[in-house]
């Protein structure tokens, strides 16, 4: 058989069948694979040569359909009707036919010659699933090849496959009316493909032309029947056809999922063994964390040193160290944290272990009055409440609705987690990871005590029926858990960093209005006001009240703020630049050592060191407060108003009233167990 | 091949409130690919959509969320929770007088 000197090809199939890793195991290439579905949001295209043959093959988004609005479907639509390639090959979920199936049958109507790859047989195997491929394509008309793509399997069957691609002679019976309209159009319109003809009958789809005869025809159809539900129940039909005399599926004993869930769900093993999976998490990121923040706040001390040798003035110093570096210094503090803690996150939820929390949960949330599935918008707060209040709209009724959003700002959001770490490590440097447990279970605990309290204010009738579903289990891939991490992390940086620099200096400037001794500054003065109401909790600081008023704007600025407040009249020690760079490299040495010795400490194997007297904020605020007041500003700091974004989002979804009850409510409930908490240590 | 998939009793089982195909399935006694796909064809005609905002693009109100990125359309998901529910059109098509191709919305 003679080669085409070029041969354009495109991918297209639904999300997560694996077209990108296919298209890298045919050409070695790199485009980007991801385990969930949207890895491919643009058109991608990759060159190669194989044997002689100059082929570029266009990596087209996951799409279920051909004809919808969505952004994915628009460009695989407009890639095929506008350029079409000269081959299709179709990627398709081999334990998943059926659902594959719609846009294959919608590709056979469009006519451009097709391969079907059947990808995923390994797993489809696993899971008892086997597909007949001689009579798959027999039935379709076009070649079909098995493949797995990362391990190489079917690739070589399926680069000789192309030379010999064809289009689908599948003829799918149409409804008596559709069929009569669609035999009508080809005599006035002879060359229009099958898709086309079926597409402008039944649905508006934009980029496509029709004729006044098709519209004509469109409108007599409609008279008889639903043409869109027509057409898309006779699809429906053929694929379930076609699968019923291809596919096989054997029932196999218990697969892994059902062994490890015998466990994980067990009714009395199973929340113990999620608390006890959650705090590891928790010892996971603070040991894990803490030697970068140190690393962290060394090289930030460096700088500060280096730019107290130039003797600048002092306004421009003090801007310089306490503004600049401080602001970036808390922008930077938060990445090894959030980092640890998203990559812990991104493996609870790819291993399919995060799921199985909200169906353990399922009893705890019908005792307040919930359906289980509330549980899902409350784990989504503890990432940012903002998008957890929109994500209640997943529950039907509207009281449960409005009771589990206002749970929602209990949840510790991340931007809380960096300040419960300093002062862990600055109050109760052996048991961190305890009390930032303690705290995070304190807020759930009072979340869910929040639903189950205002289920007389809100509107009753909750359907409590559970409908879980729980996906099987996998073992993420580290590559993928990183990178999820990563993109969280970078766009927490991104998103926040400004902010957080813009509040430090904001507040730095605040603290020089009017000149003079910071605690003469006008914001010293509201901060003073505020301890007022906070002497209960033991909180007599300025400093530390006034960090809170930046904290509602967002909680990610506390820190900052108390480092401008703290340190802002302490004189920094000149560095020379050799000084410097040798303590940078002291720093990092350490970091590197007390991260492989978090290993053991992980595992309880060794104890945590003893660390070194606090230095810089840490310093500042171990002598500023007692651990049973830091405990008690821990505790407000977790439950006191939600900030701005959270309470617009409030509003938007349940108008203003709802807002400022949430507001007064948690502020309320903040001051109260603040105040029991200090009073009960102090009285202990 | 004519079909014998209702996808009317599909939205039919929508209408008290969001479902998971998985359980849409059980319900109908059908293969949970079949469901799957039925939604895809009623996501694509406007009668259904995924139940949870925010897949794939942000909300009103997350200006100054500092995830916000993250779940822009232009960054990989994680995978989306399986629910779905009626639209305005798909509430629509339930009403005994929109049986045949007009329909609102």
């Amino acid at each position: 058989m003679s080669r085409p000197a070029t041969l354009r090809v495109a991918t297209a199939g639904n999300p997560n069948v694996g077209k990108s890793s296919l298209i890298n195991a045919l050409a070695g290439s790199d485009l980007k694979v991801g385990n969930w579905p949207g890895t491919t949001v643009s058109q991608l295209s990759v060159r190669f040569n194989w044997e002689g043959t100059e082929i570029t093959w266009v990596d087209l988004p996951g799409t279920y359909s051909l004809a919808g609005a969505t952004s994915e479907e628009t460009i695989t639509r407009e890639e095929l009707l506008n350029h079409p390639p000269d081959l299709v090959v179709n990627v398709v979920d081999a334990g998943n036919l059926e659902r594959n199936l719609g846009l294959t049958l919608e590709l056979c109507e469009l006519g451009i010659p097709m391969v079907l790859a059947l990808n995923l047989v390994d797993e489809a195997q696993q899971n008892g699933v086997t597909v007949d491929i001689a009579r798959l394509s027999e039935r379709l008309g076009v070649d079909v090849v098995e493949t797995v793509a990362p391990a190489g399997r079917g690739i070589a069957q399926l680069r000789h496959a192309l030379l010999t691609a064809r289009p689908s002679k599948l003829v799918i019976n149409y409804s008596e009316g559709v069929a009569q309209a669609l035999d009508q159009l080809a005599i006035e319109a002879p060359g229009l493909d099958r898709w086309r003809a079926v597409t402008i009958l039944s649905e508006d789809v934009e980029g496509l032309e029709v004729s006044a005869t098709a519209r004509s025809l469109r409108t007599r159809l409609e008279g008889v029947e639903d043409p869109f539900f027509a057409v898309s129940e006779a699809r429906l039909g053929a694929a379930r056809g076609l699968v019923a005399g291809v596919e096989r599926r054997q029932q196999t004993g218990p697969s892994r999922t059902e062994r490890l869930d015998r466990l994980v769900l067990h009714r009395g093993l199973g929340l113990p063994l999620f608390a006890l999976g959650m705090l590891l998490v928790f010892r996971f990121t603070y040991l894990f964390s803490d030697p970068w923040i140190g690393f962290l706040d060394v090289v930030k001390t460096v700088f500060s040193g280096w730019v107290a040798a130039c003797h600048l003035p002092d306004l421009l110093e003090s801007f310089l160290i306490r503004g600049v570096l401080d602001g970036a210094g808390t922008v930077a503090a938060f990445s090894p944290v959030l980092f640890l803690l998203y990559l812990s996150l991104a493996f609870l939820e790819g291993s399919g272990l995060l799921s199985r929390v909200a169906f353990l949960c399922d009893q705890v949330m019908k005792w307040v009055g919930l359906p289980g599935r509330s549980l899902i918008p409350l784990l989504l707060g503890f990432g940012c409440n903002v998008p957890a209040i929109y994500s209640t709209r997943i529950l039907p009724n509207a009281g449960d609705r409005l009771r589990v959003a206002l749970a929602v700002p209990f949840m510790s959001c991340s931007a809380r987690l960096a300040v419960f770490v300093l002062f862990g490590a600055v109050f109760f440097p052996t048991r961190a990871p305890s009390v930032v447990f303690l705290l995070y279970a304190l807020g759930l605990a009072l979340g869910l005590f929040t639903a189950w309290f205002t289920r007389r204010l809100t509107p009753p009738d909750s359907d409590l029926t559970g409908i879980l579903e729980l996906p099987p289990y996998r073992f993420p891939s580290a590559a993928a858990c990183f990178r999820q991490a990563r993109l969280r992390t970078r766009s927490f940086l991104r998103n926040a960093g400004g902010m957080i620099l813009g509040a430090v200096l904001l507040v730095w400037f605040l603290h020089q209005v009017p000149a003079g001794p910071p605690e003469r500054s006008y914001y010293a003065r509201v901060s003073q006001a505020l301890t007022v109401p906070l002497r209960p909790l033991g909180i007599t600081d300025w400093r530390l009240a006034g960090a809170l008023i930046p904290g509602f704007i967002a909680k990610e600025v506390v820190i900052g703020t108390l480092g401008v407040s703290f340190l802002g009249d302490e004189p920094t020690v000149p560095t020379t630049l050799p000084d410097g760079l040798a303590t940078i490299g002291v720093g990092l040495k350490e970091a590197l050592r007390d991260t492989v010795l978090a290993v053991p400490r992980l595992a309880g194997v060794m104890q945590p060191a003893d660390d070194p007297p606090p230095e810089g904020l840490s310093a500042a605020l171990a002598r500023a407060v007692t651990p049973q007041a830091a405990f008690a500003y821990l505790v407000f700091l977790l439950l006191y108003t939600p900030c701005v974004a959270t309470l617009a989002a409030i509003k938007n979804e349940f108008g203003a009233r709802w807002a400022w009850f949430s507001l007064i409510w948690e502020l309320s409930v903040a001051w109260i167990l603040g105040v029991v908490a200090f009073q009960v240590w102090t009285w202990w | 091949m004519v079909s014998t998939f209702d996808l009317r009793t599909l939205l039919v089982q929508l209408a008290p409130g969001p479902q998971p195909a998985a359980r849409l399935a059980r319900l109908l006694g059908q293969s949970q690919g079949g469901v799957e796909s039925a939604l895809q064809q009623l996501r694509r005609g406007g009668f259904v959509e995924p139940a949870v905002p925010g897949q794939g693009s942000c909300s009103p109100g997350c200006g100054s969320c500092s995830q916000q990125s993250f779940c822009a359309g232009s960054q990989p998901a994680p995978p989306p929770l399986d629910l779905w529910r009626l639209t305005a059109k798909g509430n629509s098509r339930l009403r005994p007088d929109a049986s045949l191709g007009k329909e609102a919305g």
